[in-house]
């Protein structure tokens, strides 16, 4: 699938790190598993993009724009969580 | 969700670097395919989003089983509550080959401490001994390894291990040093002569103790 090398994360760690500690309900986690959340968040950013890129090759275009990722968003269940992240232009 | 805006402060001072983002991105795209700036905008702030729904759902995973430190298994399991259960299976493999990676790591650095000989060797060392008898199964390279080098190799590997380490937890380190130094004013007050003028409660404390001392209780009050 992809050719990166298994057991590593391009995302800086410490900046997820940060993120994690900003939920004050989170007591600790260890460093496996932030790695773990890390790798989670970069397949999940590829799969945004290939269901984005759906739409924006609906529409004939090359170039993502937001509104396809809102689009995308408002179609999947799977996207729901992000209803409130992505400004959609009325 | 009211609280949608002042998140969205926060989350741009964590958001992950717009290179990297477009990287991940690119990487599964046909080629020429460009991304609007607004839409890599928004692709990372829903990455922060992302990290912050799969561990407080993981975090949920370590409290229903009365853990407090969010483990991999923790993670893993979450998935499936996030509507992600298609990432679980490549994911195991990233932690196998994580875990992997670590004991590489342990076992260099172990065999890398025997041949410095530092005074730390009374600390650990019959792990170090175990590790190294391991290592000398694998690999004959240990002599070959010049001092110097050994030195810098050592620190490399230590930093990257502790960076690393599975047992290395993130903790709210700031709350509870607060709360272990509010406890130690708290002694000192008590074994001190000074008049305790309050509670931590804030309440007053009625010294029953000679007039003079009521006196300068009520004074200072």
């Amino acid at each position: 699938m992809d050719n990166t090398s298994k057991g590593k994360t391009i995302l800086p760690l410490s900046r997820v790190k940060k993120t994690i500690k900003m939920d004050k309900d989170i007591h600790s986690c260890s460093n496996a598993s932030v790695l773990l959340i890390s790798l989670a968040t970069e397949m999940f950013l590829k799969r945004f993009s290939q269901k984005a890129f759906q739409i924006t090759k609906i529409n004939k275009r090359r170039t993502i724009q937001q509104k396809d990722l809102a689009d995308a968003v408002r179609k999947d269940d799977q996207l729901e969580f992000l209803t409130d992240v992505i400004p959609s232009k009325m | 969700m009211g609280s949608k805006k002042e998140e969205k402060v926060l989350i741009d001072d964590l958001l992950l670097p717009k290179s990297i983002i477009s990287r991940i991105v690119k990487g599964v795209l046909p080629p020429k395919t460009m991304v609007q700036r607004d839409a890599l905008k928004s692709m990372s702030d829903s990455a922060t989003v992302f990290i912050n729904y799969l561990a407080s759902a993981a975090n949920e995973k370590a409290l229903s089983n009365s853990r407090k430190i969010v483990s991999p298994q923790d993670v893993l399991s979450a998935l499936d509550d996030v509507e992600f259960g298609e990432f679980r299976e490549e994911l195991n493999e990233h932690f196998h080959a994580y875990e992997a990676l670590l004991k590489e790591k342990k076992i260099k650095s172990s065999v890398i401490s025997e041949a410095i000989d530092t005074d730390e060797v009374h600390v650990g060392k019959k792990a170090r001994i175990d590790s190294f008898l391991q290592v000398k199964e694998v690999t004959n390279k240990v002599e070959e390894i010049p001092q110097p080098e050994v030195i810098e190799a050592r620190e490399t590997i230590e930093e990257s291990l502790a960076q690393a380490y599975v047992d290395e937890t993130i903790t709210s380190d700031v709350e509870e040093s607060d709360e272990a130094n509010e406890k130690k004013d708290e002694v000192s007050n008590r074994k001190s002569d000074t008049i305790l003028l309050a509670t931590a409660d804030g309440e007053p404390v009625v010294s029953e103790t000679e007039d003079e001392s009521g006196a300068d209780l009520s004074d200072q009050n």
